[in-house]
């Protein structure tokens, strides 16, 4: 009996257990794609992308890095096909690198598809890789149907899809060289992870822990890396060891590696596994061949700083050794427009030089090309400026008169170049002056697309596209005009484009982090925040100091990264929601509510483009409340510093050093990053993903340089109702002085003639 | 008093520098300051558009504190064109090709050069200084004897005769008064000309004019040799021995064009300045005209707006003496004469040798003086081509003192005075400028040249508001002698024959000669200028304008803005080129003599059919010939009928004229007379000028009714009128002439045709 209901019971949890893996199964194949896993987010495609005509295809660029040895990859496709296709006829293919992986009837009666398939690891190669999804449609059986009948159309849904790859980590080599091509690779789309091991949490050591975090950082280009920062060496993961050659032997020899007296080097992560108590030694030591150690030390301070900063720089060449010593360090210049694809006032660029290719447009499915710069956040884009575009240009013979190459700025169609021709053509140096205004702070692309029209286009003619071809050289130029800096802060927005207001040196010379609170968390919410920065402009942040109380922060923008409790009263007192936090209330505080004029309006209806209207902030009269919900909140809030006009204050800070640090690293989400805008943002920490809300709070100050003075125009523009006064005042002043000046001398006049005053 | 001690207690408050200084330091600091501060576009659109709304509001304040509301909106005014100038400057002078940016330069100094010429403008006229006459005792032994010098070279006799006898009417002790003729169309050289034709003609004219002297016991001069114009014939009298007489050697020297006759209170009213101020050179006095000018005429504005140079004898001219810069006009001026032995006479470097001396003389450190009371009744030109032809000397004149004669170069000068000098001179570059101005919104309609580099609401936010208070200025300082946008006509209508001149003066700043203008000329029919061509043509181009810019913008919706723009500034110049075609189509004039509208209380007393009685009335108009007049009742009357006309002028001096009825009719149940001048003897020839042209207050009374200010909408609503019907009389007009032309052609084909089939019958 009690075997048998052993028996029993055994058989149950097998049954339990198998409906449990159904159970999780099933819920897992509904669970479906979280947006951070979709294609759309991971590999930065559009949501939707359609595919039309009786043949069209999207790729899409899967990155492999060389560190991974993958087994298999699973892409999840969703799409939606026209109920007007034949499905004996209509067809959606996957290849990759050109090689087929499998294709789906598209079933007119069943619109919405779904496909599951596993792509062979060897398929994808340690590269960019063609992942092709191609649509043949047709709607009618004999194929005499208009190439560009509306009907034919099939809608991939990439935002509800995903590819998930599963490979494990190749084994790193013991070389240096390896720190750029191996181990810190922007093709890694995983999730990627640094700890560094500092002595201390001393300013001095975070600062050398945020340049080399920001020397990682850039070498993951735009990807998210979460750093820890620790006094100890942390598994499964890549570690950096920052400190002198005392304290790198010291904390190595824990792990019994042989000195090191080089002062950069690279091994394999060691690693302690536990013993049986029997055992002479507790543990052993052994190494993880999937990670790396990486030691940057020096004799003194300075001799670290110099390694740091050669494996911090990306143009320092690290040899195929295992260790080196660092003899000198070349730093390059670096100006307000260094940084990657920045483009300056007044100079003139050739394609090639933002990485244009020689470009061929081929057939009449061409896609569109994207030429993405970035104009720093502060530029002054006067929309009386205009902005050139020399382009070199060829086409083929032979096509409609009807064919464009057209181009569109931030995704608005601006100009277009005929190509009626049908001899074909080559242009040299067509110019095309466009408006600045077509243009916007930030990152900025110009597209180029083709749109090419064989002669001959008849129902049921034998179509003829693959002679049609238009080439944009890069020896073609854009040009910009003479610009100001001068830009209204506050505005969240710019420092997550591209680090305003503290990249106003994009090394960071001009900025100061604050820390008041030099704990492990505030330190690693600093480290993980500077490298985050440093990618906007792929610059070091060499000139970076950190500091730990306000002394030398006068005349710098000021990154302050603490607790509300451990920030200094004098930077809390010039915050706006300075008297929130001291003293909550309910109520508006100034400036808090997004005005729309009716010049605004008017403007807008005269403007050639149409501005992406701001996301609307909230009122602020529940802010006072979210700052008192505190903890599990996070706080970024920019205002002007206290010590300098034209500076300001970026704060970070938490209710505790918890919620500091959980929000710091929050802050390497995109999406987070994005709906950062206004003087305020408060991250609520509590939920899965982060909830960001933003707010516009504070006075609007500028900073940037314009005109001869600019602070004159800072003073006039942030007081602009006192300025009115003033000159009112002094218009009454200058008007009496020469009234009067006026009146003695006709008085002399008259005097002098002989005539009574008031004759005249 | 209590006034008196408040403003001496704020004039002390200049008298300390540092205070002085430091204060006006502090003004120009803020405003400066604010000037070249950066604010977005709307900020800018607030702050100007607020700025001309709060300088309506000052201009209707004004009533109050004139002086100081005034001065506040022209400080606003310079604000904003300050506030235009740096934005003009940092933001459109943008590159895109060679010729487009030769264009967009041009436009910026053009446009440079029109608010200099404002802010001199307003220097200038900040604060005219309107003198009264000092009437000097006829009784004062001590007056000073004044040489009366009245060159002539062409114009007819009996204009000469008439202001030469109008001098002898001065009433001024006779025996300190001598009145030359200085006739430079009888001058040896020319009755000794080869042509047998000028020869005969010199000769007459000097035998008349000779004889005529005589009668009027005025004294006749000529000279040998015709050189240096005008200004050889004044020195040659005043110094030269061709004549073989005594040299004039009077204290002043009253210098007349034959045309202006004086009114006989001229010397006593203008010599009483020299008394008062022993540094005084010249006492300047207003022109004027009873005729008018042809830009009047042709458009038909002669009893609605004030004339062309009222806006300079009765604003700039004060404006200029306020700052002891009144110059030498070239006629209707009183000078000292041994201030005028300084500079060796009239000098006669450039073509404007008036202002030439007066330059000389205010380096030297003398003063001048304007009164604006009009007291001499001159001719303005009746063609437009003469009146062209009068500007351009002036414009060529100026220019060469500009360049041969620097007036920001002469040290003797004040700043102010270099200032003033400036102004007077770079004011004639405005052809220049209104021909860019012209041409600048057709270079992006037809040629696709973008010379002004802003957007619409840059333009509603920096130029527009600037041009919109600088109108309002305009009007509140010249409103009564010059009606809104009539500046603008005058720059317009004489720009395009103005550039030629002005340039050839650049090129040979020597070259220019002296062209007298052409006087008393009239037409036979209405026609059109012989000088319109560059109206057509800009006419045409207009008209094209509105077509093109409506397919560019059909065909790229992208530059609505740029089109919107070319198009409302093509629009204002259409506007004002529809008023120069008004002007252009010359109206005819026959009338030898001019009348002038004058109401006065007469008394007719008629002397027909052996009846002798009397009817008060009052005239309508006069002039040289006659005289209209309304009777209160009627009267049985016939042509011929003698009469005489009692009546008093401004003073209350009788007069007893002799006339004769040409015609009587009857309009609106009132009688009115047509009257023609009688003259039985040598005295009543002296009576009837002493008259007409004696009375210096008829002449102010005149001007001064004209002088009404209108607002600026009604300003623009009564130049759209006239812009509309002067085009539409031009267009009209030429229609048909072409019509008769063509059905004169027409019949001389048939003509020929006829005499073809006739000679073919015979």
């Amino acid at each position: 009996m009690q075997q048998g209901k052993t028996v029993f019971q055994q058989s149950g949890r097998v049954i339990l257990g198998l409906f449990m893996l159904v159970l999780w199964a099933t819920t897992f194949s509904l669970a479906g794609v979280t947006p951070e896993n979709s294609i759309s987010t991971r590999y930065n495609q559009p949501g939707l992308v359609k595919l039309l005509g009786y043949e069209d295809s999207h790729t899409i660029k899967i990155p492999i890095p060389e560190r991974w040895s993958v087994k298999k990859a699973t892409l999840r496709l969703s799409y939606v096909n026209s109920s007007a296709l034949l499905q004996q006829r209509s067809r959606l293919a996957i290849t990759v690198n050109q090689v087929p992986v499998h294709q789906v009837d598209l079933v007119p009666e069943a619109p919405n598809g779904k496909m599951t398939i596993t792509i062979p690891g060897h398929l994808l190669s340690e590269e960019y890789n063609d992942l092709t999804i191609t649509a043949t449609q047709h709607f009618t059986a004999n194929g005499c149907a208009p190439g560009s009948a509306p009907e034919v159309w099939t809608t991939l849904k990439l935002y509800e899809s995903a590819l998930d790859v599963d490979y494990v980590l190749n084994e790193v080599p013991l070389s240096l060289s390896s720190v750029s091509d191996f181990l810190f690779d922007a093709k890694m789309s995983d999730e990627n992870q640094l700890h560094i091991i500092i002595e201390d949490y001393s300013p001095a050591n975070i600062e050398l822990a945020t340049l080399a975090a920001s020397g990682v950082a850039l070498r993951f280009a735009y990807r998210p890396v979460q750093i820890s920062l620790g006094q100890n060496v942390q598994q499964r993961v890549d570690n950096l060891l920052i400190g002198s050659t005392d304290f790198v032997n010291k904390l190595l020899g824990g792990y019994e590696t042989p000195v090191v007296d080089d002062h950069l080097g690279l091994m394999h992560l060691p690693r302690r596994v536990k013993k049986a108590k029997a055992h002479a030694k507790p543990y052993i030591i052994t190494h993880d061949p999937t990670h790396a150690l990486i030691y940057l030390a020096g004799e003194d301070l300075a001799e670290t700083k110099k390694t740091v900063q050669a494996f911090s720089l990306l143009s320092y060449p690290l040899p195929a050794l295992q260790s080196a010593k660092v003899a000198s360090v070349l730093v390059p210049e670096i100006n307000r427009y260094s940084g990657r694809k920045v483009l300056a006032p007044e100079k003139t660029y050739q394609f090639a030089e933002l990485g244009w290719p020689t470009t061929t447009f081929t057939g009449s499915k061409n896609g569109s090309r994207d030429l993405s710069f970035h104009l720093p956040s502060d530029l002054l884009l006067e929309p009386n400026k205009s902005f050139s575009l020399s382009l070199n240009v060829s086409y083929a013979a032979a096509m409609r008169a009807d064919s464009v190459l057209s181009i569109k700025a931030n995704g608005h169609f601006i100009s277009s170049i005929a190509l009626n021709d049908k001899n074909g053509g080559l242009y040299r140096g067509y110019r095309l002056e466009l408006p600045l205004s077509y243009l916007k702070p930030g990152a900025n692309r110009i597209t180029f697309q083709a749109v090419l029209t064989p002669l001959m286009t008849g129902d049921c003619e034998q179509v003829q596209t693959a002679h049609l071809a238009l080439t944009i050289f890069p020896d073609s130029e854009i040009g910009f005009p003479k610009m100001s800096h001068w830009q209204a802060l506050p505005q969240l927005r710019f420092l997550f484009e591209d680090g305003l207001p503290l990249t106003v040196s994009p090394d960071f010379k001009e900025t100061v982090l604050l820390l008041p609170d030099t704990s492990r968390q505030s330190g690693t919410a600093a480290v993980n925040v500077v490298a985050m920065l440093s990618q906007k402009r792929n610059i070091v942040p060499l000139g970076l100091k950190v500091l730990a109380e306000l002394s030398g922060v006068e005349d710098v923008e000021l990154l302050v990264i603490g607790t509300l409790d451990s920030i200094p009263k004098e930077i809390l007192a010039a915050s706006p929601l300075f008297p929130v936090i001291e003293q909550p209330f309910m109520g508006r505080l100034s400036s808090t509510v997004q005005e729309k004029s009716g010049w605004t309006t008017f403007k807008q209806a005269l403007s050639p483009v149409t501005e992406t209207p701001e996301p609307a902030v909230f009122d602020v009269a529940a802010l006072g409340l979210e700052l008192l919900a505190g903890p599990g909140t996070f706080l970024i809030n920019e205002f002007e510093s206290p010590f300098q006009h034209m500076r300001s204050v970026v704060m970070l800070s938490g209710d505790s050093k918890e919620d500091l640090l959980r929000g710091a690293v929050a802050l390497w989400d995109p999406l987070v990053q994005s709906r950062c805008r206004g003087g305020a943002v408060i991250i609520d920490l509590q939920p899965k993903r982060p909830l960001v809300k933003s707010y516009k709070v504070g006075q609007t100050y500028f900073t940037g340089q314009i005109g001869a003075v600019s602070f004159i125009s800072y003073l006039v523009n942030g007081h602009l109702g006192w300025a009115l006064v003033i000159l009112s005042c002094a218009f009454v002043l200058l008007a009496g002085l020469f009234t009067l000046l006026l009146k003695r001398r006709m008085a002399r006049k008259q005097a002098s003639i002989g005539e009574e005053e008031g004759d005249a | 008093m209590n006034k008196d001690v408040a403003q001496d207690k704020w004039y002390s408050l200049l008298d300390r520098p540092w205070l002085l200084y430091g204060l006006l330091g502090s003004g120009f600091l803020v405003v400066g300051a604010i000037i070249v501060s950066y604010v977005p576009t709307v900020t800018q659109a607030w702050l100007a558009w607020g700025l001309v709304l709060v300088i309506l509001i000052l201009k209707k304040l004004l009533v109050r504190h004139p002086l100081f509301l005034q001065v506040l909106i022209m400080g606003m005014i310079l604000f904003l064109a300050g506030r235009y100038f740096l934005f003009r400057t940092t933001s459109t002078l943008v590159y895109t090709n060679p010729l487009a940016f030769f264009f967009v330069i041009s436009l910026f100094l053009t446009e440079l050069y029109a608010m200099s010429i404002q802010l001199l403008g307003i220097v200038v006229n900040v604060m005219p200084l309107h003198r009264r006459e000092q009437s000097v005792d006829l009784n004062d032994p001590d007056l000073p004897t004044v040489d009366v010098l009245i060159p002539t070279y062409n114009e007819p006799e009996q204009m000469v005769a008439i202001t030469a006898s109008a001098c002898t009417l001065f009433e001024y002790p006779r025996d300190k008064v001598h009145i030359y003729i200085l006739d430079d169309g009888g001058t040896k050289q020319k009755r000794d000309d080869p042509d047998p034709d000028v020869a005969r003609t010199a000769l007459m004219r000097h035998e008349t004019l000779k004889n005529m002297a005589g009668f009027l016991e005025v004294h006749y001069r000529t000279r040998d040799k015709n050189y240096s114009a005008k200004a050889g014939n004044i020195n040659e009298a005043l110094y030269g021995s061709s004549s073989g007489k005594t040299n004039p050697s009077s204290d002043l020297v009253l210098i007349l064009d034959c045309d202006h006759v004086p009114t006989r209170d001229f010397l006593r009213h203008s010599v009483g300045q020299f008394k008062k101020d022993p540094k005084l050179f010249l006492l300047q006095t207003p022109h004027f005209f009873i005729n008018p000018d042809p830009i009047e005429r042709n458009l038909d504005t002669v009893s609605q707006t004030p004339g062309n140079n009222e806006m300079f004898y009765c604003k700039v001219l004060p404006g200029l003496d306020f700052w002891n810069t009144a110059f030498f006009c070239g006629s209707a001026a009183v000078l000292r004469r041994k201030y005028l032995d300084e500079s060796g006479g009239i000098m006669g470097e450039t073509i404007t040798e008036d202002a030439e001396t007066a330059l000389f003389l205010h380096g030297k450190g003398y003063n001048s003086a304007y009164v604006s009371r009009p007291m001499v009744c001159g001719l303005s030109p009746e063609t437009f081509d003469d009146f062209i032809v009068q500007r351009n000397r002036w414009a060529q004149g100026m220019m060469q003192i500009l360049l041969l004669k620097n007036p920001l170069l002469n040290k003797g000068l004040s700043w102010t005075q270099r200032i003033c000098y400036l102004n007077i001179c770079s004011f004639w570059f405005f052809g220049l400028a209104r021909f860019m101005f012209m041409i600048a919104p057709f270079l992006f309609i037809f040629f696709n040249l973008k010379v002004y580099h802003a957007t619409l609401a840059q333009c509603l936010s920096f130029p527009i508001p600037y041009l919109v208070a600088s109108t309002i200025l305009s009007n509140l300082m010249y409103g009564k002698v010059r009606h809104p946008f009539f500046s603008e006509l005058y720059e317009m209508v004489m720009s395009f024959n103005n550039i030629p001149a002005v340039l050839s003066v650049f090129l040979s700043p020597r070259s220019p000669t002296f062209t007298v203008t052409p006087k008393g000329r009239s037409l036979d029919v209405d026609r059109a200028s012989p000088l319109s061509s560059p109206f057509y043509i800009l006419f045409a181009l207009s008209l094209l304008m509105y077509p093109v810019a409506l397919y560019k913008l059909a065909h790229n919706m992208e530059l609505f803005n740029s089109v919107l723009i070319s198009l409302t500034w093509g629009s204002y110049n259409f506007l004002l080129l529809l008023l120069c075609l008004g002007v252009v189509w010359e109206k005819k004039q026959i009338r030898q003599t001019h009348r002038i509208d004058v109401r006065e209380a007469v008394e007719v007393v008629f002397r027909c059919q052996d009846k002798q009685h009397s009817v008060s009335g009052w005239t309508t108009n006069i002039s040289e010939e006659g005289m209209g007049i309304i009777l209160t009742e009627t009267v049985a009357i016939d042509a011929g009928c003698d009469v005489d006309i009692k009546t008093q002028d401004s003073s209350g001096k009788p007069f007893t004229l002799w006339a004769k009825v040409l015609h009587s009719f009857h309009k609106d149940g009132q009688q009115l007379l047509g009257c023609q001048f009688q003259y039985a003897d040598e005295l009543s020839f002296f009576n009837t000028t002493d008259y007409i042209y004696g009375d210096s207050e008829r002449w102010a009374r005149f001007w001064k009714k004209r002088q009404v200010e209108v607002s600026l909408a009604d300003g623009v609503g009564y130049v759209f009128k006239l812009g509309v019907s002067g085009a539409w009389r031009h267009l009209t007009g030429v229609f048909s002439f072409v019509l008769h032309e063509f059905s004169i052609q027409q019949e001389r084909g048939c003509n020929k045709v006829k005499l073809f089939f006739s000679n073919l019958v015979e």
